[in-house]
């Protein structure tokens, strides 16, 4: 090997090392499975009257160690926010950490505890915060109007925690 | 004698009022072309009006609840009285635009002067009120009540009875008559009183929260790679036949691949070709100084260059080692799979790996005894176990299992057949050839065989044959080709070497075979090692030929700028051409 020769050659096979480096392939993320676990995961939490449909997960992120991806569930008639982590995507299990990425109010527990809290002549008034289920967060306030009759009064019920108590203020 | 007068008593009223249960009778919201609704509590306050005022049975403001609602002309029950009695909920029925409803008492005669009951039922007290609704509101498409008037009449008449008695009111008339105006209203809607609910009122993270597993991600598979996968991960059959892609699957994505496959191909062949260069021309030029340094720490070195061989071992303990040896090397093979157990899968692999170790060194000893016998030169041989070869199983089994490398390097020189007697280099080169070529040929041969038995393994229910075939064939082809592929590097001490010598075009066109099916088949397959990455497989590939490059220009290196100072002229003519040394070939296996 001559002294010119070297450099080429290391050059060379620097070179082919960079170029092959990425050959092999990775599996990416699955989105579809991931959806397909968080609704099944969420079957039960919610009540017998709610209907668990679809999950989105938006956008397909890389997959890597630690991912968390940020998704929807369909709740009845809301769109209900969820974080997933994903630790071990290599493996042949990948595990999941499901968190609620909100505070979600079931719209009847809201109607009752405002109902609750009016006179006992007015226990038959009506109650209404919207959807079945409402998305909010710790500190935000819910509107609810309450009526009896052709009388309407607006109602704001005041998220507590993230167990989602609430208050009127 | 005094009159008995007629007082008001209502102790014994008769069912004008009777308890029931339900009170304001809940109606389906209503659209605007429905009837209006009463809703909420309302106060209905009674002013006199005219007629006798000497009495004065109900209060002055009632308070009547409709709860969720009482259409208007329809029978409903409502919360609250009039206070004429005791009752606590009022039945309306249906009257002209709005509501009607009526009372009835039955009035003893009381002795004003003792206060003695002198007659029961002396006289009847009766009541009708009528209520219509005087404003209605549409909210949402449905038509409330905001406000009602009406009138209630009540009238008191002495019964024969009483008349017998006497009986009168306190002005002396035995019949009374009087109206009043009704005018009732809803109650205001109050604001709620802040307060706080002491449980959570939805869906809280207790419940939601949680942490599960899923399959791990995988590459696109082909129906057959998704049977493979299923039936690896029930269990049911090893990974190492399981991660091999079939031959079909293979032929299909050669187009889609070539580029990559090419260059891979290309830089390995580089990493192969000049290393060994390095390391063969160093050697050759010092070889001499390489001997020397060599047996200071050999105890026991070969004779001279062209010396006959040591003396062979006893048969038995020559076939005890290699049995042992071999076992020892089908055990490191059945750890190539993550699910290596007590189970029927391992059972089978291991079985499958024994035999195909077998095949591989009858294959290399029959390619070896045939061409020698044909050419003949002397082909007596005898059987010659490796079992350091075993350190080089283990570190194969490491990088696999650390790579997640499926089905992983199947590899170590255990041993093979010893021929006696020594071959020109050229014939040595065209032996090493024809024992490459059964090697490459069986190895083909037994992925062709393999698609079916693997089709079949990957069934519910394999039976145990089926389970030992499929790893027999997909070991042959995995240890044929990967053993191929280690052979072939033109390294001084391996037939790669003996096949380079004897002609470039040779040894090029084997190692491009086997390099292409290698990186193809199984170090990049199309849906990766069931699906898994194949970067980490492939890097560690890669950087194993590196190191292979960087340890030759060490060796290089140290000789190059280490000059022996023992005043020994120049570099050395090299070694013999005949120097007897383990060839390996496909199998794993050796023969000289």
């Amino acid at each position: 090997m001559t002294a010119r020769g070297w450099p080429r050659l290391l050059a060379g096979a620097a070179l082919g090392v960079v170029l092959v480096s990425g050959c092999g392939e990775d599996p990416g993320l699955d989105t579809a499975a991931v959806e397909s676990y968080l609704a099944g995961s969420q079957a039960a939490a919610y009540g017998a009257d709610a209907h668990v449909g679809r999950a989105h997960c938006p956008g397909r992120p890389a997959l890597r160690e630690g991912m968390i991806l940020r998704c929807t569930l369909a709740v009845s008639d809301a769109s209900v926010p969820y974080r997933l982590t994903l630790h071990k995507v290599h493996s042949t299990k990948v595990t999941v950490h499901v968190a609620l990425d909100a505070v979600v109010l079931r719209s009847a527990d809201v109607q009752d505890f405002v109902r609750k809290q009016l006179p006992k002549a007015f226990a038959e008034a009506a109650v209404a915060c919207g959807a079945d289920y409402l998305v909010t967060d710790v500190g935000k306030t819910v509107e609810c109007t309450v009526s009896s009759g052709a009388q309407a009064r607006p109602v704001s019920v005041k998220v507590e925690d993230a167990e989602g108590r609430i208050s009127i203020t | 004698m005094r009159q008995p007068v007629l007082v008001l008593a209502r102790a014994a009223m008769l069912g004008a009022f009777a308890s029931v249960a339900l009170v304001g009778a809940v109606v389906a919201p209503a659209g605007a072309a429905d009837p209006p609704h009463v809703q909420g509590p309302w106060t209905v306050t009674v002013t006199f009006e005219g007629g006798d005022s000497s009495f004065d049975f109900v209060d002055d403001e009632w308070h009547f609840s409709f709860g969720a609602g009482c259409a208007v002309g329809a029978a409903c029950t409502v919360d609250g009285g009039t206070g004429a009695d005791e009752s606590t909920s009022t039945a309306l029925q249906p009257g002209g635009q709005g509501f009607r409803f009526t009372n009835h008492l039955d009035l003893d005669c009381f002795d004003t002067v003792t206060g003695e009951l002198r007659t029961v039922h002396g006289a009847d007290y009766d009541m009708v009120a009528t209520l219509v609704p005087s404003k209605v509101e549409a909210v949402d498409g449905v038509s409330y009540v905001t406000a009602m008037s009406g009138r209630l009449v009540e009238d008191i008449v002495v019964n024969p009875k009483g008349l017998a008695d006497n009986c009168s009111g306190t002005n002396g008339a035995t019949k009374e008559h009087r109206t009043s105006k009704l005018a009732a209203t809803p109650n205001q809607l109050p604001a709620p009183p802040a307060g706080t609910s002491s449980g959570p009122a939805g869906v809280g993270p207790a419940s939601t929260d949680t942490s599960g597993t899923i399959p791990g991600f995988t590459l696109p598979l082909d129906d057959e790679a998704v049977r493979s996968a299923a039936a690896v991960d029930a269990g049911r059959r090893s990974s190492v036949p399981g991660a091999v892609t079939v031959p079909s699957e293979s032929v299909r994505t050669i187009t889609d691949r070539l580029p990559q496959d090419l260059l891979l191909v290309a830089v390995l062949g580089l990493l192969m070709v000049f290393p060994a260069q390095i390391f063969n021309s160093t050697y050759e030029e010092n070889h001499e100084r390489i001997a020397r340094f060599a047996g200071r720490f050999r105890r026991r070195r070969r004779s001279e260059e062209g010396a006959a061989p040591a003396a062979v071992p006893g048969r038995f303990r020559r076939v005890a080692v290699f049995v042992v040896s071999a076992g020892l090397g089908t055990v490191l093979g059945g750890l190539l799979d993550p699910g290596f157990g007590a189970n029927r899968a391992t059972a089978a692999l291991l079985i499958g790996v024994f035999v195909a170790l077998l095949v591989a060194v009858a294959i290399a000893t029959l390619s070896g005894w045939t061409f020698r016998t044909a050419r003949h030169r002397p082909h007596s041989w005898y059987l010659r176990a490796i079992p350091s070869g075993l350190v080089v199983a283990v570190a194969c089994v490491l990088v696999s299992r650390l790579t997640d490398f499926a089905p992983g390097y199947l590899y170590g020189i255990l041993g093979g057949a010893v021929f006696a007697g020594i071959l020109e280099k050229r014939t040595e080169g065209r032996a090493e050839t024809v024992t490459l070529i059964a090697g490459l040929l069986v190895a083909l041969g037994a992925w062709i065989a393999f698609e079916p038995v693997a089709h079949a393994a990957n069934a519910a229910h394999p039976n145990l044959g089926v389970l030992v075939a499929d790893s027999l064939l997909g070991c042959l082809f995995i240890g044929g080709i990967e053993g191929m592929l280690f052979s072939l590097i033109p390294l001084r001490f391996l037939p790669g070497h003996r096949v380079r010598q004897w002609g470039w075009v040779p040894w090029v066109l084997l190692t491009a075979l086997t390099l292409y099916v290698f990186v193809h088949v199984l170090l990049m397959p199309s849906a990766g090692y069931l699906g898994r990455s194949t970067s980490a497989s492939t890097n560690v590939t890669i950087a194993l030929f590196g190191a292979f490059g960087v340890l030759s220009m060490v060796f290089w290196a140290w000789f190059r700028f280490r000059p022996e100072k023992t005043g020994i002229p120049g570099p050395s003519a090299g070694p013999s051409d005949h120097e007897v040394v383990p060839v390996a070939v496909p199998g794993s296996m050796v023969a000289s």
